[in-house]
């Protein structure tokens, strides 16, 4: 990050780190899950390694279910709390940013009205990854304990495919958005160093540095479990 | 082509499990693993009882489930109608335990023998670990011209195989000759004795509902998902490369 710039602090440390952790098992469980629906892409590999594979997918699945508990409940809850409040929190402006988000994905000029922390995209993807979280956990456990009938395991194993492809679509998009887009590629800063430029975040997110230039400067600082905001 | 199938005719069974043993000494399966079963089965009550032997094995459905489930292409259903699993690209998944509504398939993992030490004779042929294992009609003996161990070993004579699609073959004319029931979607069928319950037959193949979703829902339309999503960023990619960004420019 360019220390030169005035930053401003967007996600703190168990935020990141959650976020980190699930993209990493994110890319594990896809990569290995693929072996799994994509025939063509089994037959490239030998018997061990897709063995291997079905190893890390189910080691990948209990770290891709615990990851979100630590670091967004347990260490980071009042982030999260915060970031849950958020998303599910509607307005008409989020709406208009998803009206024009096509526009803007594909490099044309959208006008779209000033943003809270997360805008409409933001948020649908949030909301999306949320439940996607517990569809992955619910039908993956299902298939992992195999305790249930072959129905139930059957369908899970529909619903768990069904889920990653669709989902693994999103994801393939919101990493585009966050680290190539030139619009947005900014948020990936937040994401690793938990600071983005300021300047970026009034133009992206002027309701919420607006918010925040209004708090007190002792909550400027960046602690475990603490305030994100800088 | 063949299309090989096998009569049980439970009426000359006398559940001496010969099928079974000489099943397992052909196939070299493990302890515990067996790709054929014999249970007795009680009906009535004095002086009226009866007993029979139910036979089950792999029933080589027509369009097998397992086959479908295998996310390696791993199972597969030869031309000749036996239903085979290439040990080679199997990984143990479990998927088509679950998706064969007949329980004919399992998967062993202990790396145990019969008398603790490997005999030479259960080093032969194919040793089976950590895969899924079920009858596969003894191909390489059919191959060869041969009949199917259980069918050779039965001495009872109720195992008859041969193919279906041969009307003058030995198989069709003993299921002319005799009141079978044809187990409908598979290559088996059966002979019942006298007053024993057609309930205890396994059911005509029913393919689990959720195959059907996998194969025409959730595979085909999550990879649309999935390829146009993929296709949308590659597009964004070259949109914004060309056009040097969107409305703010960092």
């Amino acid at each position: 990050m360019n220390r030169q710039k005035e930053t401003i602090l967007r996600f703190n440390l168990p935020t990141r780190l959650g976020h980190g952790t699930i993209v990493i098992f994110s890319i594990l469980l896809f990569i290995t899950g693929s072996s799994l629906i994509f025939t063509s892409f089994a037959n490239l590999f030998s018997n061990s390694v897709l063995r291997t594979f079905l190893g890390i997918h189910r080691f990948s699945g209990i770290a891709f279910t615990l990851a979100p508990i630590i670091f967004l409940v347990l260490l980071g809850w009042r982030h999260t709390k915060e970031w849950l409040r958020e998303i599910f929190n509607w307005s008409n402006e989020d709406l208009k940013f998803i009206a024009g988000f096509p526009k803007n994905f594909f490099g044309f000029k959208a006008e779209t009205p000033p943003q809270g922390k997360f805008n409409g995209g933001e948020k649908l993807n949030s909301i999306l990854q949320i439940f996607g979280w517990v569809v992955f956990i619910t039908t993956g456990w299902i298939m992992y304990l195999n305790i249930f009938s072959a129905t139930i395991f059957g369908w899970a194993r529909v619903i768990h495919s069904f889920a990653a492809l669709a989902l693994g679509g999103i994801v393939i998009g919101h990493a585009f958005l966050g680290l190539f887009h030139p619009d947005s590629k900014e948020s990936i800063n937040g994401m690793l160093g938990g600071y983005v430029c300021k300047k970026w975040a009034k133009e992206h997110h002027a309701l919420w540095v607006a918010d925040i230039e209004k708090k007190p400067q002792t909550e400027a600082k960046e602690t475990i479990g603490g305030v994100a905001h800088g | 082509m063949a299309k090989w199938g096998m009569v049980l005719d439970l009426t000359r069974c006398a559940g001496c499990y010969s099928c079974i043993v000489s099943c397992k000494l052909e196939n070299n399966t493990r302890p515990g693993v067996n790709w054929n079963d014999v249970q007795k089965v009680e009906w009535g009550n004095h002086p009226d009882a009866n007993q029979a032997f139910m036979l089950t094995l792999c029933m080589h459905c027509d369009d097998p489930p397992c086959a479908k489930a295998c996310p390696t292409g791993a199972t597969f259903k030869r031309s000749d109608g036996i239903v085979m699993t290439n040990y080679e690209r199997c990984i143990a998944c479990g998927y088509c335990l679950t998706a064969c509504p007949y329980d004919a398939r399992q998967i062993n993992t202990k790396d145990v023998y019969n008398f603790g030490e490997p005999a030479p004779y259960e080093l032969e042929g194919s040793v089976h670990l950590g895969v899924a294992e079920k009858c596969v009609f003894c191909y390489h003996r059919v191959d060869n011209g041969k009949m199917p161990a259980c069918v050779t070993n039965c001495p009872g004579k109720c195992r008859i195989f041969g193919n279906l699609d041969d009307p003058n073959s030995e198989i069709n004319q003993y299921i002319q000759a005799n009141n079978t029931f044809h187990i409908k979607g598979t290559s088996i069928y059966y002979i019942l004795p006298e007053k024993m319950s057609v309930d205890e037959l396994p059911t005509d193949l029913i393919q689990p509902g959720y195959l059907s979703a996998l194969e025409k829902f959730a595979h085909p339309v999550g990879k649309g998902i999935l390829g146009l999503t993929t296709a949308a960023v590659a597009g964004g990619l070259i949109m914004n490369t060309v056009k040097g960004g969107g409305k703010n420019n960092e």
